[in-house]
């Protein structure tokens, strides 16, 4: 009798560790919403489920979501599991190997270039999705060969921020030449409280590809390897980085805080150049600072400034692609990004939408607004990763003058050749 | 009927195991295995292209500038964490060991760095060793120099910075597990040795160095191992590059970027885990034959 009792035991436990083997993803099932009186059962997709990988924002754009994938339910009928991801290229990367990626899922302009090269993404038919709709660096963003591989669901473009306690908008020098090569920020930093930057710059190229390929420089050569040492990228950042040389500009962590919006907000920075993205940021976290917002001074006599967009594209392993065709129309659709970006407080990607909601009506957002027109997107081919982490690499002893801008450059286009070669 | 007995006890031993040893053997022998696979090919696992290319993989750790960086770092990394953290933790136990007041409260206090997360403990390190942070007020102020020190951003500091992060944040819990021991050593030796008028320090080094042996070559051989994969503060640290000028990459942030990202050099990254778990077994192998830890009994 114990002999049985302890197989059967045995037997259990055995089942046990089986049934924790199943998938076991963590699934948000976001709507249940089957009673939708108003389903538009005009297609057979009705009862399918999609499922649509992301990031985790703020609280607002959870609730952003959620509205606009309820009314998508109520209309379609199609049900929509969300699967939220943390370390989120990481994780997805892992699902799209071990075959368990999510149906749609959000793809960064600037891994898009890899993602189409792996074949993980489905080429779309893009008069489906109303492309033209769409503002064109955001819509050249997902296009590769003339195949559409994603839709963007909104953008940030960098803008001029200041603290109007401290610097007046008139006085702010109309090119970056100017503001960084004249005496601006040494006067201002005269007038600051005591450890007081003027001005907070980041050592990452997202933040600067702009500058450094103006006048047609490109910071890629032969598709893949780095060209920052080329001479005119050179002299592009030579500005920025002396300024940063003299200290007239400094990064956050120089500062000890995070990030460009923890120091404007904690008013250890008088300016920055940030995204819209730190709008959130301040009303929620210090809505006493009073901020002006302008468009990035000019930089070799041409408007410049980086766009940063995320589209929606399709698992090519998806079995709903039709469903998920259906949930990437609405979203990125007139009705879908106006209930999403008025919700999460982003811009449309859509000047249509852009009109509608009339977005223009918030001041702040009129630069990062303006931007979208000239801006250049942060992608570049797909080793576009290795190219800027040795830039990162090498910015700080160029800025501590260990080694002349050139040498800096020199080596941080040597090692990123190094590992691109080595990869092929 | 004796036999059917064992063979059902054989069953039931059997049946017992098998849960362990399927998630062992799926978890970490096949994969230990399929890795091994991987790192002769040239592999895209998106694609699923898989191409033979024999030591390749192995030959490029070798002449790679940016792997022999990343040894480079780690082994001093370890060879300068691993004996400081031991001796520290030896000496905290010993002092918490003895009669002094309030060892409790200095026991719960000094493990507490060991339960915060490590992620948690590098932002505070970051804001500590900041421009503007207490360590360089401080140090202005005691005049000890003249201008604040960017310890993060200067490749002569920044892996120091992480070093002390990791000391600091280790050294209670192998200072635990001294203590644990200290009670084992019969008191009888230590009052011989005072009948022989042996000072606090003689038996120190003479007493409980010697009868702590075994522990030590444990709290090596961990520490070794843990030193040596050491990945989340210099990926923190860094936002994953591993600058400024390589000072802060590690292996395994190496092996992290070859990966993931827009890399995808799945082989590469598995013939550096390969050969970084070879260099860790043979650093153990070496470090408890130094120590010499059976000799004791």
């Amino acid at each position: 009798m114990r002999r049985v009792l302890a197989l059967v035991i045995a037997v259990l436990l055995v089942m046990g560790m089986l049934a924790g083997c199943q998938k076991k993803a963590e699934v948000v099932e976001t709507n249940t919403n089957e009673n939708g009186a108003q389903v538009e059962a005009a297609n057979n997709l009705s009862g399918k489920t999609v499922t649509v990988g992301r990031w985790g924002g703020n609280d607002s754009e959870t609730a952003a979501f959620n509205k606009a994938v309820t009314d998508f339910t109520a209309k379609t009928g199609i049900k929509v599991v969300e699967k939220v991801y943390s370390d989120y290229n990481t994780e997805l990367q892992v699902e799209l190997i071990g075959g368990t990626a999510p149906d749609v899922f959000y793809v960064d302009a600037y891994m898009a270039p890899f993602f189409i090269e792996q074949g993980v993404l489905t080429p779309l038919n893009g008069n489906d999705f109303e492309i033209d709709a769409f503002y064109q660096s955001l819509r050249d963003a997902f296009i590769q060969d003339g195949k559409v591989y994603a839709i963007s669901k909104d953008y940030s473009t960098l803008a001029l921020y200041y603290n109007k306690k401290y610097v007046n908008e008139k006085d702010i020098p109309t090119t970056l030449e100017e503001l960084w090569n004249g005496d601006f920020l040494t006067n201002l930093k005269k007038t600051l409280p005591e450890g007081m930057a003027a001005m907070t710059y980041n050592q990452d190229l997202a933040r600067k590809m702009h500058i450094a390929q103006a006048g047609g420089a490109s910071i890629v050569k032969d598709d893949t390897l780095s060209n920052i040492a080329d001479p005119a990228i050179v002299n592009n950042l030579r500005p920025l980085i002396e300024a940063a040389q003299k200290g007239k500009i400094v990064t956050p962590k120089d500062l000890g805080v995070g990030w460009n919006g923890d120091a404007l907000g904690n008013e250890k920075t008088a300016m920055m150049i940030e995204g819209n993205w730190v709008l959130g940021h301040m009303a929620q976290n210090f809505p006493n600072i009073e901020f002006g917002v302008m468009e990035v001074p000019t930089f070799a006599g041409k408007k410049g400034t980086m766009v940063f967009t995320v589209g929606y594209g399709i698992n090519t392993a998806s079995k709903e692609k039709e469903a998920a065709a259906e949930f990437i129309k609405y979203i990125t659709g007139k009705e879908g990004m106006t209930t999403w970006t008025t919700g999460a407080g982003v811009l449309p990607s859509r000047k249509d939408v852009a009109d509608a909601t009339n977005v223009a009506s918030d001041i702040n957002k009129i630069p990062h607004i303006a931007g979208a027109a000239y801006a250049t997107p942060w992608q570049k081919g797909t080793t576009m990763d290795t190219i800027n982490n040795e830039f990162k690499n090498y910015l700080p002893a160029i800025v501590k003058k260990e080694k002349t801008l050139e040498e800096g450059l020199k080596l941080a286009q040597e090692e990123a050749n190094k590992i691109i070669l080595g990869n092929k | 009927m004796m036999n059917k007995r064992k063979r059902a006890v054989a069953i039931l031993g059997w049946s017992f195991l098998t849960p362990a040893m399927l998630v062992i053997g799926i978890f970490v022998f096949i994969s230990i295995l399929f890795a091994l696979y991987i790192s002769f090919h040239k592999v895209n696992l998106f694609t699923g292209y898989f191409e033979f290319i024999g030591l390749e993989n192995y030959k490029r750790i070798f002449l790679d500038s940016k792997t022999r960086i990343a040894f480079q770092n780690t082994a001093f990394f370890v060879a300068v964490v691993v004996p400081i953290q031991t001796f520290l933790a030896l000496v905290m136990a010993s002092v918490l060991n003895s009669k002094i007041k309030g060892k409790q409260f200095f026991r719960t206090v000094y493990f507490l760095p060991t339960l915060t997360s490590s992620a948690a403990l590098t932002m505070i390190f970051m804001f500590l060793f900041s421009l503007t942070g207490p360590i360089n007020e401080i140090a202005l102020k005691l005049n000890l120099i003249k201008t604040p020190i960017n310890f993060l951003n200067d490749a002569k500091f920044a892996l120091k910075v992480i070093m002390s992060m990791n000391i600091w944040s280790t050294v209670p819990y192998f200072m635990t597990i001294y203590l644990a021991a200290l009670q084992d050593i019969p008191k009888s030796i230590y009052e011989a040795a005072d009948v022989d008028g042996a000072s606090s320090i003689h038996k120190f080094f003479k007493i409980t160095v010697p009868n702590l042996k075994p522990i030590t070559t444990f709290v090596m051989l961990m520490g070794i191992i843990g030193t040596f994969q050491m990945f989340d503060q210099a990926y923190i640290f860094s936002n994953g590059s591993g600058g400024p000028e390589n000072s802060t990459m590690t292996v395994a942030l190496l092996i992290y970027r070859n990966a993931f990202g827009q890399n995808n050099t799945m082989g590469f990254a598995t013939a550096l885990s390969i050969v970084l778990s070879v260099v860790i077994l043979s650093v153990s192998l070496i470090a408890k034959k130094l120590n010499n830890s059976d000799s004791l009994y």
